[in-house]
């Protein structure tokens, strides 16, 4: 039963002489020139391209250390070459047309679903985003401090005979010269090396001076010398500067804790991402060591769903709220782009026009009608207020609110639903309604016993997804109220117009340090299997109604 | 020999193997690593003319990036800038996250620039960007509509509401007296902190402690019952979003307008929104609404970060001396200063800003605060725009003093 587009009518056979060759035209004498060796070239060159990918992309992602995208990449770049390489019988053909598909299929659609399943049983973060080694590396970093009185340095680097690198440094502060080594300073007498117009040591013999392009290109073993002094060290800090630095925090890997070298706290690792210190409670000062780390904390975000009281607290209402817009917004959808169907689907003048004005709406992006709106709908400078001279607070309300959202999506989602009625409504015999008149029905009676089983069969799932997609309507409730007017009686960070997924959008992005990924992607199944569940249910509802036909 | 299948499978990995190595050709030729420095599109002319070639033996590649904050979180090593541009309240994130490096920058890298500046990166006991530019907002006066500019409160108030009936009486629908984009909580800040309002208290350190909110401070809800009586008279309204300010503003139909010097920004051809109005305007300070208490803008620092990629790259020092030493040096921060479309953080090259209205907006915020860069930061926009909306939407306004009340206790709530 074909619902949307008009079948082409098939392409007649000429009048051909009877010979056994047959004769095609337009687009399939096309395809007919490229088959036999045109088209194994084609395939031969297009293979060829894509495992030339491939493997070039091979060795970054072996040094990157990306091992799932590798085997991803290899099973299904070969699964490709089997399946297009192998010869064309006939069980061979249905995996050519449907091994592309899957391969993207599960690329874009599996992958992610795993990848948020995963990260719904982390702590992923602002705060927890790296791992536990670049988090400890990341904290001994920062926690090298400038001492009050610490001295800066400029430098020289120079390469003495042995290969060994070291610092030729002339205090800031005192003008005085040293050389410094893995071992220590040594004073460098005023007589002794070189110095430059502003007194600085820039060589001494028996070593090599670099110069600053010299020295950059090898920053890195730079960076990791160290000129040992009482209570830490000098470090470069420029290819021309250095300064004393003390290190606060060290990492012990026996007991897996950070001390602090200047008054010997000791922070232990919580098990959920961070060091702390267990004498500090959690809000005082110093009880938290930054960054923290990606960790596994099980059900810990489901269960937050339950006893967090700032979830817990408006979630039924944001829930019933979520349930109520869905459905009212099928119902009305269909409600209204049934009836225009039924009415344009008669022969009028101008059938056509009308029908392309009412699909309009669907062929404007969503995103920029819905600002729109929310221009037009404002209180007090909106131009149906204006203009009809009416004082409804459109958006500032929150009933009118919710109405504001209902109505925006009648008029984003209608035309879809006439769409789509119209094909259905076109699918029906017209002998089963004119049956039924001749056997004594009202137009009423026939519209309901006749053609509104027979359209629901046909636009029952469709209903149903478009009740699934409307569940997760973050644009519309975004971007016209965002979240809707604030709850005034509560102390709560839900709106009036929120729902289940725009909620989570505030509480996990705009809350705590920042992003909290891991609440967000438990919260997102959840809604998933809301989603899925209701779904369930209602295909197999609408199954039922195909029976009706059989 | 090889069948017609064997054939083809030979064919396709000749192709394979001569694309392969044809592909990976071209990286073979490593050259000096770059010095990859991420800017936004409003800065990108900008560092054109202020970044050399090359800088210690590497290139130096700008490269324009439209949403930093959310990129520099979840990118790779081989995509990573080394620097990048961003504002002074991202450290708190950016130090959660360890996407930055300490800097350690010498007396001398910091003669030349402003105390606050330098503080507005600082966090725990380090220093985390540089700074070049200060931003605020400032009040926008229509010089037509107000002839003589108002040196009190009172008088600014009352200003503002006879003009918005005068007109509304001549017919203009969306007249605005005080054109304020809602619920905007950085917009609003300069009033709030008339007020008496701020955020955070003092950890005693000398530096703030996030989990003392003071949003609902004994003096704030003292003077909080003036938002009853601007929202009851019509002065500010949750309706105004920042279009309609904008629009209303340059039409001609609001005496005052508050917003930043963005809006002197300008594009290809010169033109920005302020010097492109039909009449004049001066930009002044919000004058004082409560005596002894001074407004206090909310002062963004820009400035220049070195990501933790740098040190995995190999050009660690060179990022590091880039940010500390030639961007603060007086040719750099003067061509900053001159195209950079901001107040300069190195009060030293003022004078090379000649843009009046950014010079202005520079005066506007003399008593101005830097926005705080403790992460927590994150959870106080939200509940405190809310306390806004809730208490001047016209109508169905509640008392801001339980309006804000509601905001505290929210923030204390969903700061972690």
């Amino acid at each position: 039963m074909t619902l949307l587009a008009e079948q082409e009518p098939a392409a007649p056979a000429p009048a051909a002489p009877p010979k056994p060759k047959k004769v095609r035209t337009g687009l399939a004498s096309l395809l007919a020139r490229f088959s036999g060796w045109p088209a194994t070239t084609l395939k031969i060159l297009a293979l060829g391209l894509l495992d030339a990918l491939v493997i070039s992309s091979i060795i970054p992602l072996v040094t990157g250390r990306y091992w799932l995208m590798l085997a991803f990449l290899i099973v299904a770049s070969l699964t490709v070459n089997i399946v297009f390489l192998m010869p064309a019988r006939p069980s061979w053909i249905p995996p050519k047309y449907i091994v592309p598909g899957a391969i993207f299929l599960v690329g874009f659609s599996l992958v992610p679903i795993i990848y948020t399943s995963i990260i719904a049983f982390t702590n992923y973060g602002t705060g927890h985003s790296l791992s536990k080694v670049e988090a400890i590396h990341a904290i001994q970093l920062s926690s090298l401090t400038q001492p009050a009185n610490g001295d800066a340095y400029t430098t020289t680097i120079a390469k003495a005979r042995s290969g060994e690198y070291v610092m030729l440094l002339t205090s800031q502060s005192t003008g005085k010269s040293y050389i410094g080594t893995t071992k220590g300073l040594t004073p460098v007498p005023k007589s002794l090396g070189k110095r430059d117009a502003d007194g600085n040591l820039v060589s001494i013999p028996g070593y090599t001076s670099l110069t600053p392009d010299q020295a950059s290109a090898i920053s890195n073993e730079l960076q990791a010398l160290t000129v040992p002094t009482a209570n830490g060290g000098i470090k470069l800090q420029a290819i021309d500067v250095a300064t004393d630095l003390v290190t606060t925090l060290k990492y012990n890997p026996k007991n897996d804790t950070m001390v602090d070298t200047t008054n010997g706290t000791v922070y232990v690792d919580n098990g959920k991402g961070s060091f702390i210190n267990p004498k500090l409670t959690k809000h005082q000062a110093g009880y938290e060591l930054l960054p923290g780390w990606k960790t596994w904390v099980g059900f810990k975000n489901f269960t937050g769903l339950i006893t967090n009281p700032l979830v817990r607290g408006p979630f039924l209402q944001v829930l019933v709220w979520n349930f109520v817009f869905a459905f009212m917004s099928v119902l009305t959808t269909f409600i209204v782009g049934l009836a225009l169907a039924l009415v344009l689907n008669r022969k009028l003048r101008g059938q056509r026009a009308y029908r392309s004005i009412l699909i309009l709406p669907y062929a404007i992006p969503a995103f920029l009608s819905i600002l729109v709106w929310s221009a037009l709908l404002n209180d007090n400078y909106g131009a149906i207020n204006t203009y009809l001279n009416i004082n409804i607070p459109w958006l500032t309300d929150g009933t009118w609110a919710k109405v504001s959202i209902l109505i925006v999506n009648l008029w984003l989602g209608m035309p879809y639903m006439f769409l789509v009625c119209t094909g259905a409504l076109q699918s029906i015999p017209a002998d089963l309604t004119e049956a039924a008149s001749v056997d004594g029905a009202r137009p009423m009676q026939s519209f309901r016993k006749v053609t509104l089983p027979l359209l629901l069969v046909a636009v029952g799932p469709l209903l149903v997804s478009s009740f699934a997609f409307n569940f997760n309507n973050f644009n519309l409730i975004y971007l016209l109220t965002g979240g809707g007017p604030p709850i005034t009686n509560s102390e709560t960070i839900a709106g009036q117009t929120d729902i289940l997924i725009s909620y989570t959008y505030n509480l996990a992005f705009t809350g705590g340090k920042g992003q909290q990924y891991g609440l967000a992607a438990a919260v997102s199944i959840l809604i998933f299997f809301i989603v899925a569940s209701v779904s369930l249910v209602a295909f197999r509802r609408t199954r039922v109604l195909e029976d009706v036909n059989r | 020999m090889l069948g017609r299948k064997g054939k083809r499978v030979a064919a396709v990995a000749a192709f394979a193997v001569a694309g392969s190595t044809l592909l990976a050709l071209p990286a073979a030729h490593a050259a000096a690593t770059p010095i990859v420095i991420w800017v936004d599109a409003n800065r990108l002319p900008v560092m054109q003319k202020v970044v050399p070639a090359t800088y210690q033996g590497h290139p130096v590649q700008l490269v324009e990036n439209t949403d930093i904050k959310t990129n520099i979180a979840t990118i790779s090593k081989d995509t990573a800038p080394d620097i990048f541009i961003g504002v002074n309240d991202w450290t708190g994130g950016l130090v959660a996250n360890g996407d930055i490096v300490k800097l350690y920058p010498t007396k001398a890298n910091k003669s030349r620039l402003t105390a606050g500046s330098i503080s507005a990166f600082a966090l725990g006991n380090g220093q985390w960007g540089m700074p070049y530019a200060v931003e605020n907002v400032g009040v926008v006066v229509n010089r037509k509509l107000v002839k003589t500019l108002p040196k009190t409160w009172a008088a600014m108030e009352k200003l503002a509401l006879a003009v918005k009936t005068n007109l509304k009486k001549a017919g203009a629908k969306d007249a605005i007296a005080l054109a304020v984009p809602q619920p905007d909580p950085y917009h609003m800040y300069p009033l709030f902190s008339a007020l008496g309002g701020y955020i955070f208290g003092p950890n005693g350190h000398g530096g703030l402690d996030p989990y003392s909110i003071k949003v609902a401070n004994p003096t704030f809800l003292k003077n909080a019952p003036l938002i009853d009586k601007w929202n009851k008279e019509g002065l500010i309204s949750s309706t105004v979003t920042g279009d309609i300010a904008q629009k209303a503003f340059v039409a001609g139909h609001a005496p005052f307008w508050i917003t930043g010097p963005w809006q002197a920004s300008k594009d290809a051809h010169g033109v920005s929104t302020l010097n492109s109005l039909k009449f004049p305007h001066s930009i002044i300070a919000l004058p004082q609404i409560i005596k002894g208490i001074n407004p206090k803008p909310f002062i963004g620092v820009q400035g220049f970060f070195v990501s933790k990629f740098a040190d995995q790259h190999g050009v660690g020092l060179a990022a590091r001396s880039f940010v500390n030493a030639f961007l603060t040096t007086d040719s750099a921060q003067k061509k900053l200063a001159l195209y950079g479309g901001r107040a300069p953080a190195d009060p030293f090259v003022a004078s090379a800003v000649t843009d009046a209205d950014i010079r202005a907006f520079g005066v506007a915020g003399k008593f101005g605060v830097s926005i705080p860069t403790v992460p927590q930061m994150n959870s106080v926009w939200g509940p405190l725009g809310d306390a806004w909306v809730k208490s001047t939407s016209g109508a169905k306004a509640i008392h801001a003093v339980t309006a804000f009340k509601q905001a505290q206790s929210i923030i204390i709530k969903t700061e972690q």
